[in-house]
């Protein structure tokens, strides 16, 4: 009788823990998602896109060595940080 | 004719005021342009229409500001009047960072010292400005009290993108606001691709001296240095 009484106390016990081990990987894997895919690449594509929206509209040259290009990183640096900051 | 006559007042408005020592301080006003090439936007763009929208309202919120210059006989240092903003201004505002944001700029005629102090997300940095050559032409206007000769910036006159300078010998000292200054007299409006910038206020000779510290913060690089480490930064901003 004691056997099987240990027997399933130690069954439970496992069950338990398997349970407790496999909520902390869920969240541990969420998070690293939100790290590799979130915000900042989220924002670097986002600045990039409206910047170039921008310098269409004004028609300035942003190609390498072009005479708006540091006009436009200036514009890209603050549309970023704005991002990342919102 | 007329230019060789342009020459010869400037000239001797140049040597008349030029017997007066001159410091001061002007305050001007930055607006952005408004847009040139919104058909070509809609109807050539592949940018998508999210960014489109986002860069249409960044350039309607993009308000006036002002910024100030202050001038001593051999130097001057301009920058934003940041006390003229406020909280309801703090999103993104176009504007301020093609009036300079937090940058400093810097001439002593002197020690030939042309900085402009820049802070930004690649790091802080002083940078060595070349000084801009210009075709002054005979074309005057008005500017207030101020009677203003225009002139071209060199390497832009081919161009349709000119960067235009209006200043007065009647302020004989060779600065104003931002990069632009090596005129025979205070610049008093510039007309550049994206913004015009043009002088509201000037205080001449004031009673109190005009304090003006030379800027020393960051790494010293020079300007082709600096636009190499842009791109060397941001090796795909302009890749398709």
């Amino acid at each position: 009788m004691k056997k099987v009484i240990l027997s399933v106390v130690f069954v439970f016990a496992s069950f338990a823990m398997v349970n407790a081990n496999s909520n902390i990987e869920t969240i541990e894997n969420s998070n690293s998602i939100d790290i590799a895919e979130g915000t900042p690449s989220d924002c670097v594509r986002s600045s990039r896109n409206a910047t170039l929206a921008i310098a269409e509209e004004f028609d300035w040259d942003v190609s390498s060595g072009g005479s708006e290009l540091e006009f436009a990183l200036d514009v890209y640096m603050v549309i970023y940080e704005d991002c990342l900051n919102n | 004719m007329k230019k060789i006559l342009t020459i010869i007042f400037i000239s001797f408005s140049v040597v008349f005021y030029s017997q007066q020592k001159y410091s001061g301080e002007v305050f001007y006003t930055i607006s952005l342009k408004t847009k040139i090439n919104s058909k070509k936007n809609i109807e050539n763009s592949e940018i998508q229409d999210e960014a489109k929208q986002k860069a249409q309202s960044i350039i309607k919120n993009a308000i006036d500001v002002v910024a100030y210059l202050k001038f001593t006989e051999k130097e001057s240092l301009y920058r934003l009047d940041e006390s003229m903003e406020n909280d309801a201004e703090k999103g993104i505002n176009l504007t301020r960072i093609f009036a300079g944001k937090n940058e400093i700029y810097y001439l002593n005629n002197e020690t030939k010292v042309n900085l402009l102090q820049k802070n930004n997300m690649i790091g802080q940095f002083l940078i060595i400005k070349q000084p801009i050559e210009w075709e002054i032409t005979q074309e005057s206007k008005q500017i207030g009290n101020y009677t203003c000769f225009k002139a071209i910036k060199k390497d832009t006159i081919s161009k349709n993108k000119k960067i235009i300078a209006w200043f007065t010998p009647q302020i004989p000292v060779s600065f104003g606001p931002k990069e632009y200054n090596g005129l025979p007299g205070l610049i008093l409006q510039v007309d550049n691709p994206v913004v015009i910038i043009k002088a509201v206020e000037i205080k001449l000779n004031p009673k109190k001296s005009v304090g003006i510290k030379e800027p020393t913060r960051g790494e010293k690089i020079t300007e082709k240095e600096y636009k190499k480490l842009l791109e060397d930064y941001f090796p795909d901003f302009n890749r398709n």
